[in-house]
């Protein structure tokens, strides 16, 4: 009966450690899938915002089609719904998926606003305005909110889901523990009974468990640090460098708008100071970026992009004075400081700042993988690895005892 | 012995189960569709009240036609009188003007050149003209329906012209000149509509501008008529066109507007009420309103209203002369 505990013992430590393993991959490439999910649904957002910003300032420059603008928003857009289609591999029955589904059924609507606004633009129609507003009005009322909260919504899990990878296999190493500690008291129970001291079927079989409990500790050990690495740098550099983009995003389209507006965008230029000052105070949402950002590329993207935002900030205010002097002149002066091409306009700057946290987020997100392919590594092979070693441990120890067991009938 | 086999195939049994793959967490099932309606939701313009906040009634008790007389001939820009809201104005270089930016015919913007036009702009170049002797040293501003009172309170602009009528409850908070235009509310429909006016609208959407005596007017016709207001007009244009109301109902000005970029539309029904447009000034300049009247009075006599109707307003709304002055005693 003793052969048949150590046996059901050994084989069940193995199974145990296979399905632990198996399960620690599973959770790994979540978490990659997650990762995946969370940048896509932050290009859904910045696309859709940019794709906005772009249609107003388009709007404000007097003439023909501006091609550029035009092409900007087109490429925006294609953006956005590629983004989509990766975002919507969560399939049909996540908690996300009504807000994929949203998306994807108010992107066709917002195209066709924005169209139906530069058709009866082109017509010399006073109702172009009024679409392109309605347009606006759509993206920042029901896109982008849904879109900001598919991000949130994905990096918690990625960062739930990466807890989990995190946790030590308790269970395969206390049945490992219970499993050596069987056999060596078998071994002292048949060495005091028989005066043998070496069963070797039985020294096998205890060195082979104890190698599966020291291979299965290594695994868990750099799988839980490099799962802690990928939080610390991936996860939580990706949230905050995020937030203070989708922040900047923000302010720009309610520069935009404020001026689209011509003496009535009050409120927008009232959000526009608010949101520079969540990005800028101490301990503000760059402050927080700031925190969490490393050494090298990402502590360096984040400088440059506080100093984009006081230059935007300075520019911003040279726009709002021209825009409130409001003849058409200074009017015309103000759009071109705004939007114009050359690089110290508030447009030029929005965008840099724009661009050096797209290439921080980057950064974080190749550390992040970089940490989730350490650990998937760490667990190459150690699923039926493990559990094949605990099989031959079975095998050694019935080898082992069943000749004793023979002599003793 | 037996035994022994039974125990070795139930390890083996568990080491199968414990190897079984577990569904992944997050994944979802292949094939497994919920049928779920799909609710479908519709864009609306930003500041549509539906209900519409009904602004106050137009109150009793005056003729909100009756504006300040002038006191004696038009001074010329040379000669306005010293510390007159005028001078001031003059001193500053440019008349600023509250006007609508989107109401075709009366003052819009094109989209294209970005040159303001309209009746209600060309009226105010005139203005600009008699205290600047050039009609270009004049700044517009954009104003929507229901901040026409409160620039002229805080005195954001010197005046505002845009397609306000004059009542006796706003001729509390702000002055208004003598009538430069007389409109009526009428109703706009889709062509294929077979409605003649609000009668036939009980219990529909209908649409005008927020806090306008059109939106009152809607709000408490006999039929019930459910009011909609939009910050402009052109919102309403954008609302019947996506289905999301049934008629637009405002003055007849601001539907001609509307229906010039609709050939999809009709103006029906007969006029139903009084909307006297005066030039809104504020309360604590009495000489810039007699200063205004007089500036009225000249293009009055002088032809330019009329040539300025025939320019905007006669082919689609008729002929029409202009409206009498009336000045209290």
């Amino acid at each position: 009966m003793l052969l048949l505990a150590v046996v059901v013992l050994a084989l069940t430590t193995g199974a145990t450690c296979w399905a632990n393993v198996h399960g620690l991959e599973a959770v790994l490439a979540d978490v990659t899938e997650n990762s995946q999910l969370s940048v896509a649904a932050l290009d859904i957002y910045q696309s859709l915002s940019d794709a906005d910003t772009t249609m107003a300032s388009a709007f404000l420059v007097y003439g023909s089609e501006p091609t550029e603008q035009r092409k900007r928003y087109r490429d925006d857009l294609a953006s956005a719904a590629t983004s989509l289609v990766t975002v919507s591999a969560v399939g049909p029955t996540d908690p996300n998926a009504g807000a994929v589904d949203e998306l994807a059924r108010d992107l066709p609507v917002y195209a066709g606003l924005v169209e139906t606004a530069w058709t009866n633009r082109r017509q010399r129609l006073q109702v172009s305005t009024a679409y392109l507003r309605e347009a606006s009005f759509w993206v920042r009322d029901t896109m982008l909110p849904t879109a900001k909260q598919l991000f949130e919504a994905e990096t918690n899990r990625q960062a739930d889901s990466q807890r989990a990878s995190g946790t030590l296999p308790w269970l395969p190493l206390a049945l490992g523990a219970l499993t050596i500690g069987s056999l060596v008291a078998v071994q002292l129970h048949l060495a005091a009974l028989t005066n043998r001291l070496v069963n070797v079927g039985l020294l096998a079989a205890t060195l082979l468990t104890m190698a599966v409990l020291g291979w299965l500790a290594a695994v868990a050990v750099h799988v839980t640090h490099d799962s802690d690495a990928g939080l610390q740098e991936g996860t939580r550099q990706v949230q905050a460098f995020a937030d203070a983009r989708i922040a900047g995003l923000q302010a720009r389209s309610d520069e935009a708008i404020t001026l689209v507006a011509r003496g009535d965008g009050a409120f927008y230029d009232q959000r526009f100071d608010g949101t520079v000052k969540r990005l800028d105070r101490p301990g503000g949402l760059l402050d927080q970026a700031m925190a969490t950002a490393g050494r090298g590329q990402t502590r360096a993207s984040v400088e440059a992009a506080t100093v984009d935002l006081r230059h935007w900030r300075d520019v911003h205010l040279q726009v709002r004075r021209l825009d409130d002097e409001g003849s058409y002149a200074s009017y015309t002066e103000a759009v071109g400081k705004a939007i114009g091409s050359d690089p110290g306009s508030s447009g030029s700057l929005a965008q840099a700042f724009d661009g050096h946290l797209a290439h921080a987020i980057w950064v974080a997100d190749l550390h992040f993988k970089a940490a989730t392919d350490r650990a998937r590594g760490a667990l190459a092979g150690a699923g039926p690895g493990t559990g094949l070693l605990m099989l031959l441990a079975a095998a050694a120890a019935a080898a082992g005892m069943w000749p004793r067991i023979a002599e003793y009938r | 012995m037996s035994a022994g086999r039974w125990v070795v195939a139930a390890a083996a049994l568990v080491m199968v189960a414990g190897c079984g793959t577990g569904p992944r967490p997050g994944s979802a099932s292949p094939g497994a569709s919920a049928t779920t309606t799909v609710s479908v939701a519709v864009p609306s313009p930003s500041g549509v009240q539906d209900p519409a906040t009904v602004p106050p009634a137009r109150g009793k008790g005056c003729d909100p036609r009756e504006s300040l007389r002038p006191l004696g001939p038009l001074p010329s820009p040379a000669h306005l009188p010293p510390g007159s809201t005028m001078a001031r104005i003059q001193r500053r270089g440019h008349l600023t003007v509250g006007v609508n930016l989107n109401t075709y015919l009366l003052s819009f913007q094109d989209p294209v050149t970005g040159q303001m036009s309209g009746f209600e702009v060309d009226l105010a170049k005139e203005l600009a003209r008699a205290l600047f002797e050039d009609p270009n040293k004049i700044v517009f501003r954009s104003v929507l329906s229901e901040e026409r009172k409160k620039v002229i309170q805080n005195h954001s602009v010197d005046l505002v012209v845009a397609n306000m009528t004059m009542t006796c409850e706003r001729r509390k908070d702000v002055s208004f000149s003598t009538e430069y235009y007389a409109a009526g509310q009428r109703v706009l429909v889709s062509s294929k509509s077979t409605v003649e006016s609000l009668d036939e609208l009980g219990g529909k959407r209908v649409c005008a501008s927020n806090s306008t005596t059109s939106i009152r007017t809607i709000a408490t016709w006999p039929s019930r008529p459910r009011a909609v207001g939009a910050p402009d007009d052109v919102d309403c244009l954008v609302m019947l066109q996506q289905g999301t109301v049934d008629a637009i109902s405002t003055d007849d000005a601001l539907l001609a507007a509307l229906a010039a970029q609709d050939p999809d539309t009709k103006l029906v029904g007969r006029r139903f009420s009084d909307e006297p447009y005066g030039i809104a000034v504020a309360k604590d300049a009495p000489d810039l309103v007699r200063f205004v009247n007089g500036v009225l009075e000249r293009l009055r006599k002088d032809g330019t209203w009329a040539r300025l109707y025939q320019k905007w307003l006669s082919a689609r709304l008729g002929p029409a002369s202009p409206p009498k002055p009336r000045y209290q005693h």
